[in-house]
């Protein structure tokens, strides 16, 4: 599982249904350091379980994330066909293709068989062998990465901003750090004091989030991720609930940051942003990534027809 | 009219003054609060347990199901547990309870005050842990996920972040709580305490005049449960001042 590349995240085979709804239908993304990595698709297309799913906000139903090399979620077996091939299952199902199919081709029966699985769901690993089990556990134990341990890296913004309500602004800042980083309480009240400079919020660092503005809560809140020096930082539609003439404040933080170097993912309708700052632009219709590019060719020169008519009707 | 004044005031000095037998009350009282105040805290602890196991059930039992394994069936083990206890204790009177904590389960112990302090508090504790579970489903769910995104795992976003959250929306009806248990408390006297309500039935047993010592333990809990509700609202305004 190790790549040349090293990838600060790497999806791969995800899914995500919601009962029977199927959010995601296979993604498989890499995002590399420095990149600012701009998602964008129109309502209900998954973008913002897709990025709930890189930090296991949301648990994928199938697929791996692997965060610097480190496996956060379950292993899924269906990425490791040596694994799939211990399963009692599949055992039983290749026996039965070859007898109805003599003289078929040892990559045809795995090819046929392991997609006959997939389909069907048909894996139950309680029921599983002892070999099977032992693979899974290996390759688990060898790449797992503790999930808080790893969220510790990867900051988070959301729509609602979801400042502590009951901390102030500076609490807001400081909690996780202290708590988390062993940080002392000092150094990181330093710390919020120089990022809350760099906003141009100084004075609100005793208020209490009520107190604030969205523009004003959404910044201190990509402070807040800031705080923790992550290497990455997830922004789910950060603009998207505030008031039209706070977007701009907002965008210019996240400017300002991807400018810095910081690795960003946005889910966004900020084409806008997307143009002007994006590394790459996913777009993300009915579960899958329909098309991704540098932002000049993706807007510029857009290949399928549905991107086409998306972006006719937002720009 | 002036025969009539003079009878109650007869009555007063005899139910009252001869004897102190005003003292009765006091102490009565006196243990009639400490009853309440242990219990209830008692019922604090038990009621954010019991919320923190419910709630943390209802909130992963879907995922933790799908994964199997030991942490599933050790939480919803105690979660039946928990289920269990709020069903036999909000489904037996108060005063079964005490009697069988008394009689049966610390029949050799002589100290009926901390019977009647652990009675009153599990009892309690059965009411706040719906309290409580209330008030952690009322808390955003944006906050937990904040919490979690930073890297706190699940026990600390709750007490750093949802527990205290939850108490501001919960203390008036904490409050609430409060006054009922000053109330029920009054059955204390079933095994022997002297507790306000005993004090009063005392008094009565010693004078035969019935009137005076019952409409006084009357008038002391009414007096206790408004001056309480009265704190309860300005308290509610407070919080809710603080909200804007």
């Amino acid at each position: 599982m190790t790549t040349e590349r090293k990838a600060l995240i790497k999806v791969d085979g995800l899914y995500k249904f919601f009962g029977d709804n199927k959010v995601l239908r296979g993604i498989s993304a890499e995002i590399d350091k420095g990149e600012v990595v701009v998602v964008i698709g129109p309502s209900g297309s998954g973008k913002s379980t897709f990025l709930r799913c890189l930090n296991l906000l949301e648990e994928p139903t199938y697929g791996e994330v692997w965060l610097e090399d480190k496996l956060v979620t379950p292993v899924d077996p269906y990425l490791h066909p040596d694994v799939i091939e211990l399963s009692k299952t599949y055992q039983k199902l290749a026996a039965k293709y070859k007898s109805e199919h003599p003289g078929a081709a040892d990559e045809e029966v795995k090819k046929t068989v392991i997609k006959e699985i997939k389909d069907g769901d048909l894996l139950n690993e309680k029921h599983e062998g002892k070999a099977y089990k032992s693979l899974m556990k290996k390759i688990y134990d060898e790449n797992y990465i503790n999930i808080n341990l790893a969220r510790q890296k990867v900051g988070m913004v959301f729509q609602q901003f979801n400042l502590f309500e009951n901390l102030t602004v500076l609490d807001n800042i400081t909690l996780a750090p202290v708590k988390l980083l062993g940080m002392s309480k000092a150094d990181a009240e330093k710390k919020a004091a120089e990022l809350l400079e760099r906003i141009g919020l100084s004075d609100k660092a005793d208020s209490y989030p009520v107190q604030l503005s969205g523009g004003q809560k959404q910044r201190i809140a990509i402070v807040r991720s800031l705080a923790m020096d992550p290497d990455v930082i997830l922004f789910d539609e950060p603009t998207s609930a505030l008031d039209p003439e706070m977007v701009g404040e907002v965008l210019d933080v996240m400017k300002e940051l991807a400018k810095s170097g910081m690795t960003m993912v946005v889910v966004t309708h900020e084409m806008g942003f997307a143009r002007e700052v994006g590394s790459r632009v996913l777009f993300m219709d009915e579960g899958v990534i329909n098309e991704e590019n540098a932002p000049e060719e993706f807007f510029g020169n857009p290949q399928s027809p549905r991107l086409k008519d998306f972006l006719s009707k937002v720009l | 009219m002036k025969e009539w004044f003079a009878d109650l005031a007869q009555q007063f000095r005899l139910n009252f003054i001869t004897g102190d037998r005003w003292t009765w009350l006091l102490d009565g009282f006196k243990m009639t609060l400490v009853i309440t105040f242990f219990a209830t805290l008692l019922g604090i602890a038990i009621g954010v347990v019991i919320a923190t196991i419910r709630s943390s059930y209802d909130k992963n039992k879907e995922s933790m199901k799908k994964k199997g394994g030991f942490g599933y069936r050790v939480l919803s083990f105690f979660n039946g547990l928990c289920g269990l206890y709020l069903t036999v204790i909000r489904g037996t009177p108060v005063v079964v309870q005490l009697l069988i904590m008394y009689f049966i389960i610390f029949a050799s112990s002589t100290n009926s005050t901390m019977v009647a302090v652990i009675s009153f508090g599990i009892n309690s504790g059965a009411y706040v842990a719906e309290i409580f579970r209330g008030g952690i489903m009322s808390v955003d769910k944006g906050q937990f996920e904040a919490g979690r995104s930073l890297g706190f795992n699940y026990i600390q976003t709750m007490i750093y972040i949802v527990i205290p959250q939850m108490f501001k929306i919960v203390l008036p009806m904490l409050c609430n709580e409060f006054i009922v248990l000053i109330k029920e408390t009054s059955i204390s006297g079933y095994v022997g305490i002297r507790d306000l309500t005993k004090a009063g039935d005392l008094i009565r047993g010693r004078t035969f005049s019935a009137f005076m010592p019952l409409i006084a333990v009357a008038l002391i809990y009414l007096a206790v449960v408004i001056i309480f509700t009265k704190l309860v609202k300005r308290l509610e305004r407070r919080l809710r001042n603080s909200d804007h």
